[in-house]
Parts: structure tokens; sequence; C-alpha cells
């Protein structure tokens, strides 16, 4: 069995949750401590690519980062290369279609922490930057356990904005999903179906996990 | 340790959609409770002092160091007004144990620590929990804490929003104990806000007192009964009497005979000296009326008195009873119901006898 969607599916979703984790962290934080009416806009633009069909996230990607749009002249200019298409594409279209989950589960746990342990820890001397690394972080730190695990199962499962940003390219951009659509269309069932057991036992183990980080034992030090 | 001279002085207005607040104040040494209804103002004008509101208008200074003007645009960031602050709920961090909530401004501070870490260890008494996770404390325990944390950062000043009104009768008394430790031994001054005047009464020195934004009295703790305009009929609800007095002899029974006023009172007491200063609690409906002197009773305290005056309330009636002749300002209220003021027929100038039962005075050294 061809391993190269498994590894590249693993790489393009750890790398697009490592992108999204501190972007995730900050918007959360931002959203926290915002007024109700600016809290609103910002969180229907982060849930955008949740509610867009990802066709269309894909080809809003591709006018974007493809050879004529804004994003993708500038990578030209300055790398000298094109991104769509490219395992950079898969990896940019898992970031976007998986932020809005792993938004979500920071936000909920940023806007859980009672202000006033900031506001004690702010009396006892600490900077604005030190309460959020020192306060904040740790006590939303099951939110954003479990927004990496929503967020990096999500970029696992990506297909529809993939496929049209990054192509279905067999060793360079062909994902899990994009390959399990090939071998249906090729006929190779079991091919497919592996791929899909492997798809599976990942979603199963990331749950469990999500689960157990939700619930932890009493004992636990999450 | 040296004893610096805290004075916190302010004038704030804020306004809000359906209410404003204007005041002005000077809160000197000692223990100051703000007192008032809700409502009145107390958190609001707590957080304008802390800085985690911003006022309008008007000054804040501590120790002549200014800290908020609204002329010269000052705002000094609340990590830099070195004042400590204790939430109602106290806001224990709880992913930290004991130890490390204690110690958690330590390490934002260049500052030496003006208290010695041992003095508010001892004074608190919280060595046996240090290890402890915040989830396994009791309030007590919780509330010695999170003093202990906002003494660590050495505070000028010590802040508490309603320090009494979660906890139960003996916490009361421990944490008033506690309190007192702070402000004397430590030298920090302590302004608290409650909206309870037996409780503001069992612990501070002075009341400033707050109706509907405004300040309206800052007087003496022990002139409360001289200033029964500033409260209202339901503040008296369980009122509180606080007298001083000396302690005459502690008998081998557990009780004790403290002079106060120039009467003899028997109380319940253990570990006092003689010629203590003491600090004598009644509550108002704990001490019962006879116009005549009981002596086959079992209540320790039978004290001649004489009615100053009667005050009807909304649900009762408080007599106040002038204890010493020579001193007219020392009043001792007592609660009862319309019924007993009918069948007794008690009148101002009337000489009466006040039976307080050894166990209904709370002694405090």
């Amino acid at each position: 069995m061809d391993l190269s969607p498994i590894n590249l599916s693993l790489l393009t979703s750890g790398i697009a949750t490592l992108i999204n984790l501190p972007i995730a962290v900050l918007v959360g934080w931002l959203i926290s401590k915002l007024s109700l009416k600016t809290k609103s806009i910002i969180e229907t633009i982060v849930m955008l690519p949740l509610v867009l069909p990802p066709v269309v996230v894909g080809f809003a990607l591709l006018k974007f980062f493809g050879m004529h749009g804004f994003g993708g002249k500038l990578i030209s200019n300055l790398f000298s290369t094109d991104i769509a298409f490219t395992w950079i594409a898969a990896t940019i279209a898992a970031a976007v279609m998986s932020f809005p989950l792993m938004a979500r589960s920071i936000i909920s746990a940023m806007e859980s922490i009672d202000n006033r342990f900031e506001q004690v820890a702010r009396t006892l001397g600490a900077k604005p930057i030190q309460v959020f690394f020192t306060i904040t972080i740790p006590l939303a730190k099951r939110g954003i356990f479990a927004g990496i695990i929503v967020g990096f199962v999500r970029a696992l499962g990506e297909f529809g904005a993939t496929i049209i940003f990054a192509g279905n390219i067999d060793g360079k951009s062909q994902t899990i999903p994009l390959a399990i659509f090939t071998e249906m269309q090729l006929g190779h069932t079991n091919n497919a179906g592996q791929l899909a057991l492997i798809s599976a036992a990942i979603a199963i183990v990331s749950i469990f996990i999500y689960n157990w980080i939700s619930n932890p034992p009493k004992d636990s030090k999450i | 340790m040296t004893h610096s001279k805290n004075i916190l002085e302010f004038e704030f207005s804020k306004k809000f959609d359906d209410f404003s607040l204007n005041c002005k104040g000077k809160f000197d040494t000692g223990i100051t409770a703000i007192f008032g209804p809700s409502g009145s103002g107390k958190s609001t004008l707590l957080n304008c002092i802390m800085g985690f509101t911003n006022p309008d208008a008007g000054y804040l200074s501590l120790n002549g160091i200014e800290l908020y003007n609204s002329e010269t645009k000052l705002n000094q960031k609340l990590e830099n007004r070195n004042m400590g602050y204790v939430f109602q709920d106290l806001m224990l961090f709880p992913n930290m144990n004991v130890e490390k909530n204690i110690n958690y401004g330590q390490k934002f501070s260049n500052n030496p620590s003006r208290i010695p870490t041992e003095n508010i260890i001892q004074t608190l008494k919280i060595s046996p929990l240090m290890k402890r996770g915040i989830n396994n404390l009791s309030g007590g325990e919780m509330q010695r804490v999170a003093l202990a944390r906002a003494l660590k950062t050495s505070p000028r000043i010590l802040l508490l929003d309603e320090p009494l009104s979660a906890l139960d009768a003996n916490l009361r008394t421990t944490l008033i104990t506690y309190l007192k430790s702070v402000n004397e031994q430590l030298s920090i001054p302590i302004v608290c806000i409650s909206h309870s005047l037996s409780d503001v009464i069992s612990f501070s020195d002075s009341i400033y007192v707050l109706r509907e934004g405004k300040n309206i009295g800052h007087i003496n703790t022990m002139q409360t009964q001289t200033y029964p305009q500033l409260f209202s009929s339901n503040d008296f609800e369980g009122f509180e009497n606080i007298l001083t007095g000396i302690i005459i002899s502690q008998n081998s029974d557990s009780s004790v005979i403290i002079e106060s006023n120039n009467k003899q009172f028997v109380a319940v007491g253990s570990e006092f000296k003689e010629d203590q200063k003491v600090t004598l609690v009644i509550n108002a409906s704990d001490i019962l009326i006879a116009t005549e002197n009981q002596i086959n009773i079992s209540a320790r305290n039978s004290i001649e008195s004489k009615i100053v005056k009667i005050q009807k309330t909304h649900s009762n009636v408080l007599v106040y009873c002038q204890l010493d002749k020579n001193n007219s300002e020392n009043y001792l209220a007592v609660q009862i119901t319309f019924d007993a003021l009918k069948k007794l027929n008690l009148l101002e100038g009337q000489k009466i006898y006040l039976i307080i039962k050894a166990s209904s005075i709370l002694v405090n050294k």
C-alpha cells in the first residue's frame, strides 16, 4: 500500500494545526475581551469557512494564491515559486477549513475564564502579557487541547477546498481523502477501504483523546 | 519593622446610565469600612480605588503619590498601584497550589518584600497548607490564603470586597482576628466594603457611609450609636453593640469579668490577662430589658441603666440605654418587639435593668 497519502495528510494537518494554534489563541483571547457587537463581527468572519461550501473556499484560495492572485504574485516575487497545486496549498486549505473548529473550542475556553482571575493577577504585579501566559493560557488549556484535536481531525478529513486549490496529484498533494476518492474512481475498493480504516482509526483515537481532555479522570493533571 | 503612615485620598465622579458616584474621602491607617446598602456605590468606589473602573473625573493618591488624576490624564496601571485586593469570591488560581498562589506576585516584582514572608505565614497560620491544592481548603483557609497572596507583594494598602459576607459565625470571628493582626502586626491599612452594619462594627475602626453614590458621613466606629441618622432602620437589624473594656479577672471556670463604662460584665472567655484591653460585642437582640432588678435568674449580667431614646423601626423597636451617666455618648442598643414595648410601658428616661447572658457577650482581644 502506498503510504504517501497518509504521510502527506499527517504532515499537512500537523502543520495546519501548528499554524492555526497561535492565531486561534490570539483570536480567542481578543474575542473574550471585546464588546458584544465587535465580538459577533469577528466571530462571523472566523466561522465563515465552516458555513461556506468547501469548494467555494478552495476556489477563493485558488483565486487569491493562484498565479494571478494577490497572494500568489506576492509569494512568487518573494520566493520565486507557485504554491497552488502543491502540498503547501493542501496545508493552507486544511488550515483554513479547520480553523473555525479549533477557534470555536478556544474561544469558548477563553470566554469561560472569570475576568477577575486576570484582574487579581494584575493587582499582584503581573503585566497583561504575563497574565496571558501564566493565568489565561493555563486556565484555557483544556479548551486549547480540545481545539488542537478537533482542528487536526478536521484538517485530516479536508477534501473539497483541497481538491480545488491543491489538486489531486499523487505524491504531491494527494491526502488520504483524495486518495480514497481516486481509488474509488479506479475501482480499487480494497485500497480505498484500507485508507478509510486508517482514517477512521485516527479519528477514533482523536475523539478518545478529545473526550479524555473534556472529562479528565480526577487525578489527571489536565 | 518600620511603621510608615499610609493615607489614601480620593475624589471620584463616575456616571452610569442609571447611577452616578460622586464622593470624596481620606482613609487613614487602621481598618476602614465602606458601608452602605446594595446599590449605594460601594463596589464602584472600591473598583475606582483599585483601578478596575476608571472614574470620569477625580483623583486618587496613596501616601501622597498620585495614582489617578483626570486633569493630568494620569492613570497608574493596576500592576503598578501596589495595592492588594481580595475579591469576595477570593479568586484563588485553580491551576496552582497554595504555595504557588501565594508566591505568584513575587516573580513579577523587582522590589524587595517589605513584609517578611515568615510574618505573613505566621500571622495567617498558613504553613501547614502550603502544598495543598486549593480545592482541598476550607472556606476559612481559602480566606487566609487569599489574604497571604495579596500581602506577599507588600501592598501599601489592602482592599477587601465583602470579606465576611459568605462566612459562618465562627469563621467571621476568626477572620476578624486575622484582619486585625494584619492591620496591627504588618502595618497594612485595610479598606473593605460591607452592607452589614454588625459586620462593620465588629472589625472596623472607621465607617465611611455611602448612600446613592454619595458619602453621607465618615465616623469612628465607636460613634455608630451616636450618629443614628447616618443609618436606616434596616441597618440595625441584628445590630451588634460594641464596647471597649478592661479585664478585671479571668476565672478558672472560663468566665471573665470585664469593666466597661463603669459597669461590670461577666462573659465567657479564657486566656485573658488582668488589665488587658478588650472589645465586647453584644447583639442588640441578645439583651433583655427588665423593669426591676432580677436576682433569681440564670443570666449572669443584670445591669442598671437608663433609657435615653426609643426608636421604632418598621419591624421592631430599638431602645438606647445609657450605661455610664458620666458618658452620654456611649449607648447600648436593645432590640425588642412592639408588644414588649407596650407591655413594659417603657419610656425615655426610665430606669431599667439589662439582662445579658455571659455567653451572649463576644470578647475580642
